[in-house]
C-alpha cells in the first residue's frame, strides 16, 4: 500500500508540529499558568463538594483533585478543547490550498495524526511533568499506586490518536460544507461533555454515563487520565483499552473514507 | 452618539459579511448553545450527586452562571476585534485604522461581531432566566442581577483591552494569559466566590476582582450578603470596580498605541 | 502643503542570539541595536504636486511615509502638512488624507462594494450630497459602475485596485498617498490607474506622493522625484534633469552600406562591430549626436540608424547600485 510505502515521513511531520510549536516560548509559560489556574479551580469546587463527605460515587476528595491534576497535565497533550487543527484543516480545503497536501503521496488524514503526535510529545515535555508535580505538591495529594498505572502511557497514545482522527474528520466536513467550524465546536464540546473534562464520568448519571460509555470520546479523556489516576483497575481497565482500541480503529477507517470521498468531491467540483 | 451609531453601522456589516454564506449562519449561531450542555449540565449533575454546594442550590448556582455566561458571551462577541488584536497587530492592520479620523478604540470594537456568540448569550439567558424564575426573584433582586451582567460586560470588556493592549509589547504570545481571565474567569465565577480557599478568594476580591462581577451582585440579589460574611456595601462596589477595570485598561492601551506609534513594531 | 524639515527615525531592534543557549540569554539579557531607518530627510512639497517617491527596498520610504501619515512619531525633526503636526493632531491631519496600500485592501472583503464607499461616508462623517456627487465622480471616471454590487473578494486585483482608488478619495481628500497603486497590474489596467491619477492631479489639484517601484509610472505621472537610499534623500529634481545628467549616456547604433569605418571620434567607445554595423557608446555632453552621425556618414554610407537613451530603470538601478556619487561626475548638485 502506498500508505506505508514511506513510513519515515509521518516522523518528520511530528517533527516539524513539534518544531512549530517551540517557537513560541513565552506562549508555553502563559500555557502552563492558565492550565495551572483552571486546576485550582476545579480541585477547589471539589474540596468544597467533598467537605462533610468521604465518599462519593466510589470517589474520595483527594482522588477526584488528583483526576484534574492528571487532566490538567495531559490536556494539551491529549489536544482537547481547542478546535485549532480541525479548523486550520477546514480552512485549508475552504480555501482550496488542501490541493497542494493531497498532490502528495501521503494521504492527509495520517500526516494530521502524524502532526498531532508531534505535538503531543512537545506538550508531554514542556508542560505535563511541571504541571503535575505542581498540583500534587500544592495539595500534597498521594500518588497512585495501582499497577494497572503502567498502562497509562499506552491510554494516552490512543487518546491522541482518537482526538487526531476525530478532528480530523469534523474538518473534513468542510468537503462538503461551508461551514466546518460547526462541526468542530461540536466534537470540542462533545470532548468537553462526555469526555469528562469538567467532571469525571463516575458523578453522571447512570443513563448518561451509559451513552458515553458507548462513544469515542471517553476514550480520548475520561480513560487516559482515569488510567494515570488510578481509578480504573481489572475490568473496568480491560473496556477502557478495547474501547479505545476499538473506536480508534473505526475513526481512522472513517477518516480513510472520508477522504477518498472528500478527494473525489473536490475533483469533481474541479477545485 | 455618533460614536455608537459607527459601531452599529460597522458591526452591521460585519454581521451582514457573515451573512454571506447564508447555509452556515443558522449553524453558526446556533452551534455555541450547546455550551449549556458541556458547561452547565456537568454542574448539574454534581450538584444531583452531592446535594447542594456549601449551601448553595442549583438554581442558585445558574443564577451565577447564567450571570457570568451573558457578561462574559456578549464582549466576546461584540468586542471581538480586541481578541485578535494581535494579528490584525502583526498583519499591519492597525495601520489602516490609523490612518481614519476616528478613534481606533471603536474601529477595534467594531471590527468583528462573532455571530456564533448570539448562541452562547442565549443559553446564558435562558438559564438565567430559568434560575431567577425558580427563584422567585423580585424587582429588586432582577435590578441587582442586570447590575451584575451590566458590570461584568465592562469587566470583561476591560480585560479584552487589557489583554489587546499587551500585544503591543509581546505580539501575540500572552493571549492564553488573558484566556485565564476569560475563560477562566468564567469558569470560576459558575461557582461562588466562598467556596474557594481564602487566598484564592482574596485574589478574586482583591487582586483581580472578578468577585465583582457576579457573585457581589449575586448575594444582593439572593440577600445573602451577610449570610456569607461580606459588608453590606460590597455588591455596591461592584458597578465602580467593573468600570475601574475598563479605565485601567484603556489606560494601557493608550499607552501600547503611543509606544507603536515610536517604535513602528 | 507638506514640509519636511531634518526627519529621524531610529529602532530599537531586539539582539537576538541564536541556538539553544542564545535562546536561554534572550530571555534574560535585552541587547538593542539602535537601526537609523531615516536619517535626515528634508524636502518641501507645494499644494496640487505630484511627487515621485522611489528608493530600493529599506531605504525608507514607507517609514517616511508613515510619518507624514502620523501613523508614527519621528524620534526628530518636524514634519508639518498643511499647517498640521500629523502625530499631535492625528485625527484632523487623516480626514484630509486619502492612502492606498497596493497590497493591503481598504474595502470590506465580502460586502458588495458599494457598502465599502457607504461605511466610508460614515467613518469620514460626509454630508450626503456631497459624498453622493464626489462617489458618482468618481464611479464615472474609474468605470466601476458595473461592479458597485459585486463582492470585492470577487473582483479582479485590476477592478479592485479601481474600487481602492475610489474609496480613498470618496472623502475628497487634499493629499493622497499611493504604496504601489500599481502592483501587479496588467499593462491596460496600470494605463487606467495612471490616466486617472494624472487628472485627479489636474483637474482636482489633489497633492498626490507616489512610492513605486515601477518607473514608468514616475516618468508618466511626476514632475518631480525624490530617490532615497539608506534613510537619505539621494536625490530630489526634475526626472528630466536626472535623465539628463546620469543617463548622460546614448547609444547608436548604425549599419553601413559596405565595411564600417575602422576607427571613431575621440570619447566614443566601440560597444560591438560588425563588418557592416558599428554599436558605439558616447556622453550626451561630449560628442553631440549629429556631428556623430555626420563624421560617420562622410567615410562610409549609412543605411540605418537608430538614437537609444538610457532608460530610466537603468539610471535608478545604477543610483541603487552605485549611489549617486558616480553619476556626479556630470557635475549634478547633491540634493538638488
Amino acid at each position: 500500500m502506498a500508505y506505508f510505502a514511506s513510513l519515515r515521513v509521518y516522523p518528520s511531520f511530528a517533527r516539524c508540529a513539534f518544531q512549530r510549536r517551540a517557537a513560541y516560548r513565552l506562549a508555553n509559560w502563559t500555557g502552563i499558568t492558565v492550565n495551572f489556574f483552571f486546576f485550582l479551580i476545579h480541585a477547589q469546587v471539589f474540596f468544597a463538594f467533598f467537605r462533610g463527605r468521604a465518599q462519593v460515587a466510589g470517589w474520595r476528595a483527594e482522588e477526584a483533585v488528583r483526576y484534574f491534576a492528571t487532566s490538567e497535565a495531559l490536556v494539551m497533550v491529549l489536544g482537547v478543547l481547542t478546535a485549532q487543527s480541525g479548523i486550520q484543516l477546514a480552512e485549508r480545503i475552504r480555501t482550496g490550498d488542501v490541493v497542494v497536501d493531497l498532490a502528495r503521496p501521503v494521504p492527509l488524514w495520517a500526516r494530521h495524526v502524524a502532526e498531532s503526535f508531534g505535538s503531543a510529545l512537545y506538550y508531554a515535555l514542556t508542560r505535563t511533568v511541571v504541571l503535575y508535580i505542581g498540583a500534587m505538591l500544592v495539595y500534597r495529594l498521594p500518588l497512585p499506586h495501582r499497577a494497572a498505572m503502567l498502562w497509562a502511557p499506552l491510554a494516552i497514545v490512543l487518546g491522541v490518536g482518537i482526538v487526531a482522527a476525530l478532528m480530523y474528520l469534523a474538518g473534513a466536513t468542510a468537503y462538503w460544507m461551508e461551514y466546518a467550524h460547526g462541526p468542530v465546536m461540536v466534537v470540542v464540546l462533545a470532548l468537553s461533555f462526555l469526555g469528562g473534562v469538567m467532571v469525571p464520568l463516575d458523578f453522571y448519571p447512570v443513563a448518561m454515563r451509559w451513552v458515553a460509555d458507548l462513544l469515542p470520546f471517553r476514550g480520548a479523556v475520561y480513560t487516559p487520565i482515569a488510567i494515570a489516576n488510578g481509578t480504573l483497575g481489572g475490568a473496568a481497565l480491560a473496556f477502557g483499552l478495547a474501547h479505545q482500541v476499538l473506536w480508534l480503529g473505526v475513526l481512522l477507517w472513517l477518516s480513510h473514507v472520508v477522504e477518498e470521498r472528500g478527494t473525489r468531491r473536490l475533483a469533481a467540483l474541479g477545485g | 452618539m455618533s460614536a455608537l451609531r459607527l459601531y452599529l453601522r460597522l458591526i452591521g456589516a460585519s454581521v451582514r459579511a457573515q451573512m454571506q454564506y447564508r447555509a452556515s449562519f443558522f449553524i453558526r449561531s446556533s452551534v455555541d448553545f450547546l455550551v449549556v450542555v458541556a458547561d452547565f449540565l456537568p454542574i448539574y449533575f454534581l450538584v444531583r450527586k452531592f446535594g447542594a454546594l456549601e449551601g448553595w442550590s442549583l438554581a442558585e448556582l445558574a443564577l451565577l452562571y447564567g450571570m457570568v455566561e451573558v457578561s462574559w458571551a456578549t464582549i466576546e462577541g461584540g468586542l471581538r476585534g480586541f481578541e485578535h488584536f494581535g494579528t490584525y497587530l502583526i498583519q499591519g492592520e492597525l495601520d489602516r485604522w490609523l490612518l481614519r479620523p476616528r478613534s481606533v478604540i471603536l474601529q477595534i470594537a467594531a471590527h468583528w461581531f462573532e455571530i456564533r456568540k448570539l448562541g452562547r448569550i442565549a443559553q446564558g439567558a435562558l438559564v438565567l432566566t430559568i434560575a431567577a424564575i425558580v427563584l422567585q426573584l423580585d424587582a429588586r433582586s432582577w435590578a441587582w442581577v442586570l447590575t451584575g451582567v451590566c458590570g461584568g460586560m465592562l469587566f470583561f470588556a476591560g480585560v479584552v483591552m487589557l489583554g489587546a493592549a499587551a500585544q503591543f509589547w509581546t505580539l501575540g504570545e500572552t493571549s492564553e494569559l488573558q484566556n485565564m481571565l476569560t475563560y477562566g474567569g468564567s469558569a470560576a465565577l459558575s461557582y461562588p466566590v466562598s467556596i474557594y480557599a481564602q487566598w484564592f478568594r482574596r485574589v478574586l476580591t482583591y487582586g483581580i476582582p472578578l468577585a465583582f462581577v457576579n457573585y457581589f451582585p449575586a448575594l444582593a440579589a439572593l440577600h445573602r450578603t451577610a449570610v456569607e460574611g461580606w459588608p453590606a456595601i460590597m455588591p455596591w462596589l461592584s458597578p465602580p470596580v467593573c468600570a475601574a477595570v475598563l479605565l485601567v485598561a484603556h489606560a494601557a492601551f493608550t499607552r501600547g498605541l503611543r509606544r507603536y506609534e515610536s517604535t513602528g513594531s | 502643503m507638506i514640509e519636511v524639515a531634518n526627519l529621524r527615525k531610529e529602532y530599537r531592534v531586539a539582539r537576538h542570539h541564536r541556538g539553544a543557549l542564545g535562546a536561554l540569554r534572550n530571555l534574560v539579557e535585552t541587547g538593542h541595536d539602535v537601526v537609523r531607518a531615516v536619517d535626515g530627510i528634508s524636502f518641501t512639497i507645494a499644494v496640487g504636486e505630484f511627487v515621485g517617491f522611489i528608493g530600493p527596498n529599506g531605504a525608507g520610504k514607507s517609514t517616511t511615509v508613515k510619518m507624514l501619515t502620523g501613523v508614527l512619531e519621528p524620534t526628530a525633526g518636524t514634519v508639518r502638512v498643511a499647517g498640521r503636526e500629523p502625530r499631535r493632531e492625528r485625527v484632523a491631519h487623516v480626514a484630509h488624507l486619502g492612502v492606498v496600500f497596493g497590497q493591503r485592501t481598504q474595502l470590506w472583503w465580502d460586502l458588495p462594494v458599494i457598502e465599502s464607499f457607504d461605511l466610508l461616508r460614515h467613518i469620514y462623517r460626509i454630508a450626503e450630497p456631497a459624498y453622493r456627487a464626489q462617489r458618482d465622480r468618481l464611479v464615472e471616471m474609474l468605470e466601476i459602475g458595473p461592479l458597485l454590487d459585486v463582492p470585492v473578494r470577487k473582483l479582479s486585483l485590476g477592478q479592485r485596485m479601481r474600487c481602492e482608488l475610489a474609496a480613498s478619495l470618496v472623502h475628497a481628500p487634499d493629499i493622497l498617498f499611493l504604496d504601489e497603486p500599481t502592483i501587479g497590474l496588467d499593462v491596460v489596467a496600470k494605463e487606467t490607474i495612471r490616466t486617472f491619477l494624472a487628472v485627479e492631479n489636474r483637474e482636482r489639484g489633489t497633492t498626490i506622493l507616489l512610492t513605486t517601484h515601477d518607473l514608468v509610472d514616475i516618468e508618466r505621472l511626476c514632475p518631480r522625484m525624490i530617490l532615497i537610499d539608506h534613510g537619505r534623500v539621494v536625490y530630489d529634481g526634475s526626472v528630466e534633469q536626472i535623465r539628463r545628467s546620469l543617463g548622460n549616456e546614448r547609444r547608436l547604433r548604425v549599419d553601413f552600406d559596405g565595411p564600417a569605418p575602422p576607427a571613431v571620434p575621440a570619447n566614443v567607445e566601440v560597444e560591438e562591430r560588425g563588418p557592416e554595423r558599428l554599436v558605439l557608446r558616447f556622453r550626451r555632453d561630449q560628442v553631440p549626436a549629429p556631428q556623430l552621425i555626420a563624421w560617420l556618414a562622410e567615410r562610409a554610407p549609412i543605411t540605418d540608424l537608430s538614437l537609444e537613451e538610457t532608460p530610466i530603470e537603468r539610471i535608478v538601478a545604477g543610483i541603487y547600485r552605485d549611489g549617486l556619487r558616480d553619476g556626479l561626475r556630470d557635475g549634478l548638485p547633491p540634493n538638488s
